[in-house]
């Protein structure tokens, strides 16, 4: 056996275990080839136990039974692996989508919002632009009405003035109506002084 | 070597040469190989669980144009060593009251 079937050999046996481990395990023994050098290769791979035996007790180490399965574990190292246990019931998918939207930082969440509101612009604009049309026909009526009313009261008013002047008689009319009202108002002073 | 070494002990002289320098794999056995019947293959299990146990760290230093993994005693290896130490006093001296003439 050489250095290269050496390391295969080990290799396959430790394929159980986490990338992480592995590579460790297999780096420590190909950091040892390379530190003897090529010509003490032969000293180190006799110094060494076989990789059956190797790959055992790194695999026991790691909690791995050497067939694959993991049965035990030791000291505190080892962390139970993701997936263990019975699985979470699965979420609503209005509960997934809370739980997604409430993991977004603030700016994902307004970019959210906005490119919703975009998206769905067809659905609500219809409805927006319709109530919008309705507060500014109100408004528009509003207006209209004050003005119309204005434009009558100041129309009056002049045609009042100018009509004042124009036929005289409405002006001494007026007069002859106070008149007959005061002397009215002095005949009724009188008889109730009487 | 007529004792065996135990797992404790293997520990605690691999805290101590690495507390010494920041060594790392290969050296680690030679060293141990001066006082102890330890093959390089034993080492790996012992330097792997020292690391887990967050008691020694590595880190990659280049060397001939490849990367050597030295490794480092943290401060809790520090705190378990001083420990192994007291206890291997203790451990030492009881055997000695039996041995000694």
């Amino acid at each position: 056996m050489n250095r290269t079937e050496f390391m295969s050999a080990l290799e396959r046996r430790l394929s159980p275990l986490s990338k992480e481990d592995r590579d460790d395990a297999l780096r420590y023994y190909d950091e040892l080839f390379d530190e003897a050098g090529p010509i003490e290769e032969q000293s180190i791979l006799d110094g060494l136990d076989d990789p059956d035996t190797i790959a055992r007790q790194i695999l026991s180490d790691n909690g791995v039974a050497p067939d694959g399965r993991p049965e035990f574990m030791i000291d505190d190292v080892i962390t139970p692996s993701k997936g263990a246990g019975t699985p979470p019931p699965p979420k609503s998918t209005v509960q997934q989508l809370k739980e997604d939207f409430n993991g977004m930082n603030r700016n994902t969440k307004i970019l959210l919002i906005v490119a919703l509101l975009i998206v769905t612009s067809p659905v609500w604009g219809g409805i927006l632009s319709g109530i919008l049309g309705l507060i500014f026909g109100l408004i528009g009526i509003v207006f209209g009405l004050v003005v119309a009313f204005l434009g009558a009261a100041v129309g009056l008013v002049v045609t009042g003035i100018i009509y004042l002047f124009k036929i005289p008689p409405i002006g001494l009319l007026i007069r002859f109506i106070k008149w007959a009202i005061d002397t009215v108002k002095g005949f009724a002073a009188k008889r109730s002084e009487a | 070597m007529g004792f065996p070494i135990s797992a404790a002990l293997l520990d605690s002289m691999v805290l101590a040469i690495v507390e010494k320098e920041d060594t790392y794999g290969y050296e680690i056995t030679r060293n141990l190989r001066e006082v102890a019947d330890v093959s390089d293959s034993t080492l790996y299990p012992v330097l792997r669980r020292l690391q887990k146990n967050l008691l020694l760290e590595t880190y990659d230093r280049e060397y001939m144009g490849r990367n050597r993994r030295y490794y480092r005693v943290t401060a809790k290896g520090i705190t378990a060593l001083d420990d192994y130490r007291k206890q291997w006093e203790n451990h030492k001296q009881m055997i000695d009251k039996i041995l000694e003439k």
